[in-house]
């Protein structure tokens, strides 16, 4: 399952972040990293854009990035 | 001693240099603002220090460009003092940032920042404990107050003098709890596009109508200031008896400069709205919404703060350019922001307007609208295959501190006052001086001066579009060295516009389109090198041209032979594209930059 399958109000563990190091240090700083929590705050209209939070950290995040972003459901 | 500045974007690092130094570097609530290294010093009893501030950074494997300059800096500069800045809500990002910089022994301190939101989250933080868990002075810090900078710089000039140290790896449980972000009321509003995108047009919108609506308050003092330098100054010129000092004085000074000055009260309220969007934290939530909007012209929601900072300035939108996320994005946007009109056009357009709408609101409003579409369509044509990654952290959600607003609204009208009365004024006398002489330096009209002649041939430019006339010419080739000089040249050389409202029309829309002025050629120079940036000012020059004979003939009946053209023109393209597809397959994988 990745980030882009879930809804608003759910709540996750990332599994993995399957993008470029580049990428990946990036959601590492903004606390998205394997075994950090993550909730979806907002899923925009076509599902374009999500936007969760991750520990104090608000992160808008494109679906194609979502996408690449294995999590597991809680 | 050198001190810098360093932590992740949007931690408070400009509003501390600002404090510390008594500059105005650029702050924002914002991530991606500081886009260079600024330096400043700083007296704390005795001594003097130099003060650095850097791009923010969210580690030292960095992502963009304005990152690898804080990175680049930390590497040349190993024995500085690091002052590290973060927030109280993203100590935990900031941690291997600071590990990485103090791996060896290191003289530092670390600064918190935004406590208000922290404790807001359900945050915990006890400073003294961590402290001893982390192995180096933490303190919390509110620049923002003249009290906070006092105790800033007091607790800093203890660690000044302390040993370097060394960063202990122990757990921060009992110290430091995260808390975890909510979404407030005001923020589910602001997050969701049915709202937020309306309410950014009707800001937008209400700026505009209040900066140049008839009978709103920035028409009425540009008026006015326009009154007491073309009436009452003017005025006084004329008892003067001297032909060449009164000519000197009215034309050469006071039209010039009181037809660029009398709009500072209108581009105050611009500056105004866009200060307020950018500080309450809207601009990332509308960076967020419009993301969609952007990738479909290849781009990302980041590019809306360039853009929008377009309206203010050109040069200053350029630099934040750097923030984007590589190179090819960053050349886009650049080629894409002179058709925003900045803050310098605005005089042009409403000089210009005055010929062909009784209410020029509504015109200029056209024009702007028309450089937006002009500037996505430079986007759309410059596409590539894939759009940038977003991702995006959103600015904490506040009401805009009023004396920080008023501080970086008179530093923005400072600065053009200054350019006014350098760059814009030396133009202007040069001008003058030009268009009064002959070669002989002999008192005389302006159709024999030494400027006329130089510019003969300049008149058939603007010939296409009604305007075979050089002052016509020189007055739009002076919106290279400043924007302004366009509407003092034209109140110089002719008192208005004299010639049809067709002509007025497409000549603003060759302002609109054309290169911007040499301060944004240079930080394009800067972003992108000379060769690039001079083959970019030169065809948008030239392109300017072709546009502003299109919209004469389209307005001369030539609007339908106009429109088939570009249907044309576009249908081309979308075949193109189609048989490209076709040949290379249908190609729907991700592309291996961004997505491994």
């Amino acid at each position: 399952m990745t980030l882009s399958d879930l809804n608003r109000g759910d709540r996750a563990v990332v599994m993995r972040t399957d993008v470029t190091p580049a990428l990946r240090e990036r959601l590492r700083a903004l606390n998205v990293f394997p075994n950090s929590k993550i909730s979806v705050l907002k899923v925009s209209i076509f599902r374009k854009t999500f936007l969760i939070a991750a520990g104090s950290v608000k992160v808008a995040i494109r679906r194609e990035v979502a996408s690449a972003i294995r999590v597991f459901p809680l | 001693m050198n001190i810098m500045l360093v932590g992740n974007p949007n931690a408070g690092k400009s509003t501390i240099f600002n404090a510390l130094t008594g500059k105005h570097a650029k702050v924002g609530n914002w991530h991606g603002v500081t886009v260079g290294a600024a330096e400043g010093k700083m007296k704390l009893g005795d001594s003097e220090y130099t003060v650095c501030d850097l791009p923010g950074i969210y580690s030292l494997d960095s992502m963009s460009m304005e990152e690898g300059v804080t990175r680049d800096y930390l590497s040349s500069h190993p024995s500085d003092f690091a002052l590290f800045v973060s927030e109280c809500s993203g100590l935990e990002r900031t941690l291997p940032l600071l590990r990485s910089v103090c791996a060896e022994e290191k003289r530092a301190c670390l600064v918190l920042t935004k406590s208000a939101d922290f404790y807001r989250n359900g945050g915990k933080l006890d400073v003294n404990l961590l402290s001893a868990r982390l192995g180096l002075p933490v303190f919390l810090a509110d620049a923002r107050s003249r009290r906070g900078v006092s105790a800033l710089k007091a607790r800093l000039t203890a660690c000044l003098s302390a040993p370097p140290v060394t960063l202990r790896d122990e757990p921060l449980t009992g110290a430091y709890s995260e808390g975890e972000a909510k979404l407030s009321a005001a923020d589910r509003l602001l997050c969701n596009g049915f709202f937020c995108i309306p309410l950014f047009f009707l800001l937008l919108f209400g700026a505009f109508y209040v900066t140049f609506g008839t009978g709103m308050p920035g028409t009425l003092l540009k008026d006015a200031v326009e009154r007491f330098f073309k009436q009452f100054l003017a005025g006084k010129a004329e008892a003067i008896a001297s032909p060449v000092v009164r000519g000197f004085l009215i034309d050469g000074i006071l039209n010039g400069l009181g037809s660029v000055l009398c709009f500072i009260p209108q581009i105050s309220v611009l500056f105004l709205a866009l200060i307020l969007m950018e500080e309450s934290g809207f601009l990332s939530r509308l960076a967020m919404l419009t993301d969609g909007l952007f990738a479909k012209v290849g781009l990302n929601g980041r590019a809306i703060f360039s853009l929008l900072m377009g309206f203010g300035c050109t040069a200053a939108a350029i630099l934040t350019t750097r923030g984007l996320d590589d190179k090819r994005i960053q050349r886009r946007v650049i080629l894409c922001l002179p058709y925003i009109s900045c803050s310098a056009k605005l005089p042009v357009f409403l000089a210009l307007s005055a010929s062909f709408f009784d209410n020029p609101f509504f015109a200029v409003l056209l024009l702007y609208s028309l450089g937006v579409g002009l500037s996505f369509s430079t986007a759309l044509l410059l596409r590539g295959k894939e759009p940038p990654p977003f991702v995006l952290e959103l600015s904490p959600l506040q009401i805009p501190n009023a004396l920080f607003v008023l501080k970086s609204l008179l530093f923005q009208l400072k600065q053009f006052i200054i350019k006014t009365a350098t760059v814009i004024l030396a133009f202007f006398l040069l001008s003058w001086l030009l268009s009064s002489f002959d070669f002989s330096f002999r008192y005389c009209q302006a159709e024999e001066s030494m400027l006329a002649t130089i510019c003969a041939g300049l008149k058939y430019l603007f010939a296409p579009i009604g305007c075979c006339d050089w002052r016509i010419a020189y007055a739009a080739l002076s919106g290279l060295v400043a924007k302004e000089n366009v509407a003092g040249v034209l109140a110089m050389f002719c008192g208005g516009f004299p010639y049809s409202a067709k002509s007025a029309f497409s000549f603003a829309v060759f302002v609109l389109t054309c290169s911007p002025c040499v301060s944004a050629i240079a930080a394009t120079a800067r972003e992108t090198g000379r060769r690039r940036a001079a083959l970019y000012a030169t065809m948008q020059t030239g392109s300017a041209l072709l546009f502003s004979y299109a919209a004469y003939y389209a307005l001369n009946g030539g609007w339908a032979v106009l429109f088939a053209a570009v249907a044309m023109f576009i249908a081309v393209r979308i075949i193109r594209k189609k048989t490209g597809e076709k040949v290379r397959g249908a190609g729907g994988d991700l592309s291996a930059k961004f997505y491994g």
